[in-house]
């Protein structure tokens, strides 16, 4: 397989700033109603900054939303999202045991999520955030105290899957939106072939303000075939139900047509005077 | 003769023929005129407002002695009916308790999203921290006040109305798959799911436990 690198680039956004919600990783697992201090603080403090209980927006199939769920309303502008993945696994196909090497970068600020699952929502393969140690500056948050050592901005969490859901273990990465311009991992292929994968990444784009609105979204979504077999379309999808347009395809298409062609032909009997 | 002018029907003996009344075009008068979008159903709820302006006047043709008796005869029997029975008290009300420690989480977690049901131009509303304020000036990570939740459990309760049974009520079935029983749902994700796949969610199963606690379901319907 080439050992190239796959660039594709979404030209979007605005001035890129931090955006409120979920600003950070942790927040998709906080409790809705706020993270409680731990250990508690004396005076006790109330808990602050809902999270979502557990549910991580990649727009996966595992559990369906993106960051556009919350965030909306942005402004289509200069900046740029990329995600690119070496070696390129789409032409040819994932190989069992490959490690891959996934790298987006955004803008000055941004928050992102990322996973890979089959097409029945469970985690496949192993995925792996770049180690501190090989980590750069545009990999970290950018401090107000040059001093803290807090400033990773990648993290990565295994998920168990909640009775009744379909699938059982999932790993998410994400980055927080604290000023790193790049998200960094490493995927292992799983060693057999699990059919077709996706990738799905969300990016959102803040616009500072306090809330939810005037953030620009950014789902990527993209089908990951076994090796050897033809690849597919990637996909792209935004918004609260896209699956409504996608509903009317090419039958609607072909629906429409002949409604037309009816009306025509109608039209053309009533003008000759026929009947 | 002159019955027949009135009636609308020429006089056979001058023309040969009968003319026949002139039929009003009743698909016309349904379609047009105030609260014609609730009628039809277009545009969504939430954007009539915006459409509100350009609604048609009813047509002066449609105004039929027929079309005045089909519009006031429903409240002159709702008068007779009001003489005789107890006007409804308002939708169901479950547990003020459980809502607040069960079903405003799950609410939370899967329906209060800006983009959703946090957001101020739906109907059902959930108001809280992380997703949307009732109170503007608040920030987005502030703790929820008392006032979202008592906010947010009226518009949850008010999903409840107009059902016989809590599995029928739009709270019920607008997150459940349709082919599970459920209702069509905008806010079905990306795939085409909607919020549960079964009545066995965990989530559905909290909003049904909750809705069975108003009396007018737990004693088996209105």
């Amino acid at each position: 397989m080439s050992r190239r690198a796959l660039a594709l680039t979404l030209a979007l956004g605005l001035v890129p700033s931090s955006a409120a919600a979920f600003d950070t990783f942790d927040s998709f697992g906080a409790p809705v109603l706020g993270v409680a201090a731990d250990p508690p603080e004396d005076p006790p403090v109330e808990p602050t900054h809902g999270g979502g209980d557990g549910r991580y927006f990649t727009g996966s199939i595992s559990d369906g939303f993106s960051c556009a769920v919350c965030h909306f309303g942005g402004v289509q502008d200069v900046a740029e999202v990329e995600v690119e993945i070496t070696p390129d696994p789409f032409e040819d196909g994932y190989i069992g045991g490959d490690t891959y090497e996934i790298l987006i970068t955004g803008p000055s600020s941004w928050a992102a999520t990322l996973e890979f699952v089959d097409a029945a929502g469970e985690g496949v393969g192993d995925l792996e955030l770049v180690p501190v140690s090989a980590q750069t500056d545009a990999d970290r948050c950018v401090k107000a105290d040059p001093t803290d050592p807090d400033v990773l901005a990648a993290h990565i969490v295994t998920l168990t899957g909640p009775p009744g859901a379909p699938w059982t273990n999932r790993e998410v990465a994400g980055v927080d939106a604290c000023g790193a311009e790049q998200l960094r991992a490493t995927w292992v292929a799983p060693e057999t072939s699990a059919g077709p994968l996706w990738i799905n990444a969300s990016v959102v784009l803040g616009d500072n303000g306090l809330d939810a609105s005037g953030d620009r979204t950014v789902p990527y979504a993209r089908m990951v075939p076994p090796f050897g077999t033809a690849p597919e379309g990637g996909r792209v999808t935004n918004g609260c139900a896209t699956s409504r347009s996608a509903a009317f395809g090419w039958p609607g298409l072909a629906f429409l047509a002949s409604a037309l062609l009816w009306a025509r032909r109608r039209r053309a009997a009533a003008g000759n005077g026929c009947c | 003769m002159a019955r027949f002018l009135t009636l609308g029907i020429s006089d056979p003996s001058r023309t040969g023929t009968t003319r026949k009344r002139r039929a009003r075009p009743r698909v016309e008068c349904e379609a047009l005129g105030p609260g014609s979008m609730e009628r039809s159903g277009f545009p969504p709820p939430h954007l009539r407002s915006m459409f509100r302006p350009y609604e048609s006047k009813r047509p002066r043709e449609c105004k039929s002695w027929l079309g005045l008796m089909h519009r006031v005869l429903p409240f002159a029997l709702l008068m007779v009916g009001c003489a005789f029975e107890t006007p409804p008290a308002g939708p169901p009300t479950p547990n003020r308790a459980t809502f607040d420690t069960e079903v405003y989480p799950v609410l939370m977690r899967d329906c209060g999203f800006p983009d959703c049901h946090g957001n101020s131009e739906r109907f059902f509303r959930v108001y809280g921290p992380g997703r949307a304020r009732l109170d503007f000036e608040r920030r987005i990570d502030d703790p929820v006040t008392d006032e979202e939740m008592a906010a947010s459990f009226e518009r949850t309760r008010s999903m409840l109305a107009s059902a016989t049974r809590a599995e029928d009520s739009l709270l019920l079935r607008k997150p459940l798959e349709v082919d599970r029983g459920g209702a069509p749902h905008m806010g079905v994700d990306e795939h085409g799911q909607d919020v549960y796949r079964s009545t066995e969610s965990p989530g559905y199963v909290a909003l049904l436990e909750w809705a069975q606690t108003a009396a007018v379901f737990s004693s088996g319907g209105p």
